[in-house]
Parts: C-alpha cells; structure tokens; sequence
C-alpha cells in the first residue's frame, strides 16, 4: 500500500467507509485494503470503532470532569503505573500525560455531579502518589474529536448552475 | 400599453435563459431533494481570510479603491503568478482586479470583439462564453470536444474553425463540466495554431488550483509567444473558497489590459474593497487552505469515479474541477430525461449535459462539491434509479 498514513486518516474521519470505497479512494484494492486494515487491527494501530454522540439531545443524564491531577512518582513506580491505577477505573474516560503546569489529565464520566465529586474524593485525591487535583466540569462541548456539535449542515449555496 | 417586446435591445432578447433554471425551481420544491448540482466550494472561506475582511471594516476600509484593484493586492497577484508560472506582469498596468472572474470574461470579450466578430468556444463549457459573445456583438462559433478526446480541444477541431473572421478563442481549461485539463503539450499543438494568426486568447484558469494529476496546471501565458496575445482570467471563488466576495483577476498586455480596463472603470468602478482586502490575506497565508481543500476534493473524486463505474456508468476520470461527465447514453434516455427522472423518481438534481453546449448531450454533470455522507446517499440514490431502470430494459 503507497500510503497506509492517509488509510488511518480516512477511517478516522468515517469508520463507515467500506474497504471498496476506500479502495477507491486510494487507488488501491478492495482486498488491500481490507488486508491492511485486519493488520492494524490485529497490531492494535486501530483500537477500536466509535459513534460520535450528542448525549444532550438524549434524555441520558450525565456530567463529565476534566481533571488535573499532579503527582510524585515514588521509586519503582513511575508515571504508567500510576497512571494506569486511575485508567483502571470504569468511570475513567481518558488519561493523558502531560507537559506544564500538572502530570495527568483525567477525564471522568459519571451520572450525577455527585457521583462524580465522590470519585476525586474517595478514589483519586487519596492515593499515595497524588499531590494535588483540580477538578473542572465541562459545562458543554462545541467540539468533539474534530466533530461539531451544532453543524450548521443545512447547504448555503443558492446557486445551482455555475 | 407599452410593448416592452419592441423596446428591449435585439441583442439581449436573442439571449436565451440558462436552462438549468428550470431545473433548479423544480427541485427548489422538493424538501427532500439532495443536490449533486452546485457549482461552488462547499467549504467555507478559511478563517483567517473572513478575518482580514472584518478587520478592514473595523479600520474602517470602506471606500472605492483605485479602478485597478488595490496596489497591495495586485502585487500579491503579480509575485503568486511569478511563483506558479515564473510569468512576469506589470502590477500597476498588466493586472486588473474585477468582480469575480466572470467579470473579467465579460470585459475582455467586450474590449476585443466588433460586430461580426467571430469567437471560438470549446463545448461543452461554462454556460456564459456564448450570451457575452452575443451580448456583445459577436458571433460565438462552438468546438465540440468529444468523450474520446477527454474533452480536451485538439489542434484540428481549432484549425478547421479558424476563419478570417475569428478574432478570440476561449480556453477553459481546467473545464466546467468536464473536468478536463490540458497538459503542456496539448496546450503547444494549441499555440502552434494560433501562432501564426492574429487571434487573442482569453484562458479562463479558474479551477487552476484544483488539478488532480501529477503536473501542476501550465498557464497557456507561459507558452514560447502567447503571452503577448493572451488574457489569463483567473480569481479566489474556487482555489479559496470565495464564491461570495466576488473577487478575480484579469491579467494580459499592457496595450490591451489599459482599455479592458475602461470598460471595468465606468461599469464598476472598483472591486468591492472588503474582498480586495480579504485577498490579499488569502494569497499570504492560503497556499495551505488550498492544499487541504484539494485533498478533500481529490478523495472525492476518486470515491464518486469509483461509485459511477460500478452503477454502470462509463466515464472517463477528469483530472480537474470538481465535476464529473459521466455518459448516460447506456440507458436510452437524453440528458434532460434522465436529470428529470432522476429528480422525481429518487429525488437527486445532477445537472444535463446540454446545458453547457450541443455536445454536451448525453452526459451529465455531477459536482463533487459536497461532504462524503451527501455524496454517498446520492450515490446509494442514484444507483437504485439506474436499476430501475435496467429492470425496464
């Protein structure tokens, strides 16, 4: 395949893609790019396939955090360690590890704000190697994943023939 | 009473409407049409370029501008094409800034044509070269181009149509509808013809930046002796995404350039300043915007060829634009039959091929201009008419 790069980069955009469609679009074969995208799959490029959801315009009701956490990593367990005790946990949506001002970005989906202030209370802040957290509540996403969250989809051309 | 049949000019009664608007009203009432019709960018104009109009109103920037377009904006012209085509033109007398590039068409054929004059336009193509040409006097002379050609104009449909009376040919290239593109050494057999003549040409090189290939687009000005008698139209509606600032260009010799220009300078006055300003932004800092905008049209591209082949419809891959020429003649049915049915029958408006030119009979134009979920519904649309209608056979 002359560019498996920008493969990723279509079924990043629309997972829904077929292989023939993207096929297409590559100037490549249906069956190598279905080859090509098994491989990732079985290497673990591509992880996984998703939906991207608008939960405000369901009645599902639910608040997410972003949260800074800084933490000293003790002797024999450094930042991955750590850092996995907190992906470990179910309510856990991201964790990334970060340059600046604080170590990890956690982000955290619960159902109710007090769901989600008894997590950092009573599961992260009292962890042996968390200094300190700051908790912040995303009040409402514009963006998402390169996605907008109110396109404005309807077509503003008005001419048809040029 | 008063008979407005007796008033009008001769001229523009023998103009005939566009005849896609019919078309169009139709579909305008159909709430659940989907359009593969539209000739324009879907994108918006980049940001940073919208920026720089809003700003020039907050300064305040809301006069006329000299009747050649901003000085500032014509030197970003002159070194953008210094640094696409190493053409050199005089900023201050070589480059006219116009109401988009159709204006910059109307006034060229106006500056040049005497009545009688003959005008040769390749078809199918944009819908305006034939009505100007009217418009002004002249006689415009149609070349057919052929599917088996690409679209392209050869060198002996041009030579058999050149008489003593042809004074300009029109060069649209890359084409609307077809997407067609010349290469240099298509456009030299071209220049070898005109060489020896005294015929101007007007290149309209508006979709310059939409080239799909793997050379860039060859302005015909670069040619070894056509620069001295040809006027490049070109213009920011498709490379940035400007349909709406109503911004091109039109640039060519001196000695013609000085009186195109008076015929701006009394009829316009001056291109709307906000946009001139936004143009300069967009020749500064576009060059990555266009880049990312012909990626998305390019996978596109290649998605709806893809789709079209395998509905059955054969179509030769255009290599410019972003339009499609697809042949329908496979089904029986003529281009305005099929753009008909297929409207009322799975409600998508693609355009007919006649409408841009007798050749263009038996094909129809289908814009790519549009996002991969719109696209592919009037694909998955467009493929279920075309099995109705096989089942009819």
């Amino acid at each position: 395949m002359k560019n498996p790069e920008k493969l990723l980069d279509l079924l990043a955009q629309d997972a829904r893609l077929t292989p023939a469609q993207l096929a297409a679009m590559l100037g490549e074969s249906e069956e190598d790019v279905a080859a090509a995208i098994k491989a990732y799959e079985k290497n673990s490029t591509i992880l996984g396939y998703k939906t991207v959801v608008d939960w405000d315009k369901t009645s599902k009701e639910s608040v997410t955090a972003l949260i800074e956490v800084k933490i000293t990593p003790q002797k024999g367990m450094g930042f991955d360690e750590i850092a996995r005790q907190i992906y470990s946990h179910h309510q856990v949506e991201s964790v990334y590890l970060m340059s600046g001002g604080f170590d990890l970005t956690v982000i955290i989906k619960g159902r109710t704000m007090r769901e989600v202030a008894r997590f950092v209370s009573e599961q992260l802040a009292p962890m042996e190697n968390v200094l300190s957290t700051g908790t912040h509540f995303i009040l409402k996403k514009y963006k998402d994943n390169s996605v907008e969250f109110d396109p404005a989809d309807s077509d503003k051309r008005e001419v048809m023939a040029w | 009473m008063v008979n407005y049949e007796q008033i009008l000019s001769a001229r523009v009664k023998e103009v005939q409407p566009s005849g896609i608007r019919r078309f169009f009203e139709l579909a305008a009432k159909m709430p659940h049409a989907i359009s593969l019709g539209v000739g324009e960018p879907d994108f918006e104009t980049p940001w940073q370029i919208r920026r720089a109009g809003i700003q020039s109103l907050e300064k305040g920037q809301t006069f006329y501008t000299s009747n050649w377009g901003l000085a500032e904006l014509r030197n970003q012209i002159a070194a953008l094409v210094r640094r696409k085509y190493r053409l050199c033109y005089d900023a201050d007398k070589e480059i006219l800034v116009t109401v988009g590039g159709s204006e910059a068409i109307d006034n060229t054929i106006r500056a040049i044509v005497n009545v009688g004059d003959e005008v040769l336009i390749p078809e199918p193509s944009f819908v305006c070269y034939k009505p100007l040409t009217q418009m002004a006097g002249g006689v415009p002379v149609p070349l057919p181009t052929r599917a088996e050609d690409q679209f392209k104009l050869t060198a002996d449909s041009l030579r058999a149509a050149i008489t003593p009376r042809t004074k300009l040919l029109i060069l649209p290239y890359p084409n609307n509808p077809t997407g067609a593109i010349m290469t240099r050494d298509e456009l030299q057999a071209i220049a070898t013809v005109i060489k020896d003549t005294n015929i101007i040409v007007l290149s309209d090189e508006i979709y310059n930046s939409l080239t799909y290939g793997p050379d860039r687009h060859v302005c015909f000005a670069e040619l070894d002796g056509m620069k001295e008698r040809t006027i490049v139209v070109d213009g920011f509606s498709k490379s940035y995404a400007m349909t709406g600032w109503r911004l091109g260009w039109a640039m060519g010799p001196k000695e013609l350039m000085r009186h195109i220009c008076k015929i701006h300078q009394f009829g316009i006055m001056s291109a709307p300043t906000t946009a001139q300003f936004a143009g300069i932004e967009a020749i500064r800092t576009g060059e990555d915007d266009i880049e990312r905008m012909r990626e998305q049209y390019d996978l596109r591209r290649r998605y709806l060829l893809g789709e079209l082949r395998s509905m059955g419809l054969e179509c030769f891959e255009p290599q410019g634009a972003f339009y499609m020429f697809p042949s329908i003649e496979s089904t029986g049915l003529s281009s305005d039959e099929f753009c008909e049915r297929l409207l009322h029958e799975q409600e998508v408006a693609v355009i007919p091929g006649s409408a841009f030119g007798e050749s263009g009979e038996g094909h129809v134009r289908i814009s790519y201009s549009y996002s991969m979920n719109h696209l592919r519904e009037a694909c998955r649309r467009m493929r279920k008419f075309l099995q109705t209608l096989q089942a009819e056979k």
